[in-house]
């Protein structure tokens, strides 16, 4: 039997080189599916592939105060065992029309997400399940519920679609200037109830 | 006689040169497949060629023939101050051979001349009142009995779009298009520009 040469060995080494380097360099499942992520930051308006917004800024309170659930009943109070979280905002679609969700990533990575249109139950307010088309932008806020202590650092990220293989798209994450500040700082920020009512 | 050999007539690139032919196809070929696949099933769920229709002209799509009436401006209590109500109005004549419930799968929406998009109104959230059928395929009639087109009879029905302020409705196109599995071309979508 004849040996390979030097030069096809050198062939086949170089392939394998180029193989692991491939294989290391790939993304990994999470990676691939991860959405495009533009960074940006208060007051600011951020444009993504195919939605812009305005965070106006963010609200800390300890209960809602919302309507009744008819014209006649009394109003209810939302409390929560944490703090709740308004993110005001301005949404806009830039091509076509669709729905936006948010969520809050804290410092250490944990997730919360924003609530549905039905805490609080606040038509024209909550920002949840409203679509936004092309020039007709929605004003509003995403309300969240999360641990006090959490807050320090907390970016909010508002995406287009619903983060899953099928609809991932594009996705903006504003960094909400709480990082230099002290859980303590931000209790003293927190207000007992904000009136929702329109 | 003897002849001298030209210096890269035995080369290794010379002699392998079938099967390195064959492994570039065999790697396009892998390349191109799954993107190929990739494309057809994002294309069933998102019309991305467009069939241009004249004005006032009907074209065949999806077992049956379409054709644009008008566009039309609808005053509707309560809407947005920043947004106004077009209601578009269509004409469909299905083939012998075509399902009124298959069309009912038609999906509409309205386009301006950069790209941008408005959905049709499916869920009734604009609240506005028809007066024709607003499916593709079937509808409501008197006594709120379900009607459906018939094959070579016209059947008129009629979407809504809310859009913004400030644009010409006779600049927009409205669209049509039929995103299910086995629709047929993949991908293409009616685009029709409106009579004078």
């Amino acid at each position: 039997m004849r040996w390979p040469g030097w030069r096809s060995l050198l062939w086949v080494t170089a392939g394998l080189i180029l193989i692991v380097a491939l294989r290391k360099g790939e993304l990994d499942y999470a990676g691939k599916l991860a959405p495009l992520a533009t960074p940006g930051e208060l007051k600011q308006r951020i444009v993504a592939r195919n939605f812009a917004l305005t965070v106006d800024g963010f609200r800390l309170a300890h209960a809602y105060r919302i309507a009744g659930a008819d014209a006649q009943a009394a109003p209810r109070v939302l409390s929560t065992p944490g703090v709740w979280v308004s993110v005001v905002l301005k949404l806009e679609a830039l091509r076509e029309p669709g729905l936006l969700n948010a969520r809050i990533r804290t410092r250490d990575g944990s997730i919360y997400q924003a609530n549905g249109d039905a805490r609080p139950r606040a038509r024209g307010v909550n920002l949840s399940g409203v679509e936004v088309a092309p020039g007709l932008p929605a004003t509003g806020a995403f309300f969240f519920e999360m641990p006090p202590a959490e807050l320090p650092g907390a970016h909010l990220q508002v995406y287009w679609g619903g983060l899953t293989p099928t609809d991932m798209d594009s996705l903006i994450d504003v960094d909400l200037g709480t990082g230099a500040r002290s859980s303590d700082a931000l209790a003293a920020q927190t207000v007992a109830e904000i009136d929702l009512r329109p | 006689m003897n002849t001298i050999p030209r210096a890269n007539e035995n080369s290794w690139w010379r002699r392998q040169r079938l099967w390195l032919l064959g492994a570039l196809l065999l790697g396009a070929w892998a390349l191109l497949m799954p993107y190929r696949e990739a494309w057809q099933g994002y294309a069933r769920t998102h019309p991305m060629q467009a069939i241009d229709v004249a004005a006032g002209k009907s074209v065949a799509y999806e077992h049956a023939q379409w054709r644009l009436l008008n566009v039309t401006e609808r005053d509707v209590p309560g809407q947005r101050e920043d947004a106004m109500v077009l209601v578009a109005r269509f004409e469909l004549v299905m083939d012998a051979d075509a399902e009124a419930t298959r069309l009912d799968r038609c999906r509409g929406r309205i386009s301006d001349a950069s790209g941008r998009v408005w959905s049709n109104d499916s869920f009734g959230l604009l609240a506005v009142k028809h007066t024709l059928p607003a499916s593709c395929g079937s509808g409501l009639g008197a006594d709120f009995k379900t009607i459906q087109a018939q094959p070579g009879k016209p059947w008129l029905f009629e979407q809504v779009y809310q859009v913004p302020r400030g644009i010409d409705p006779k600049t927009l196109r409205p669209e049509i298009f039929l995103a299910w599995p086995e629709y047929e071309p993949v991908g293409r979508y009616l685009r029709f520009s409106q009579p004078e």
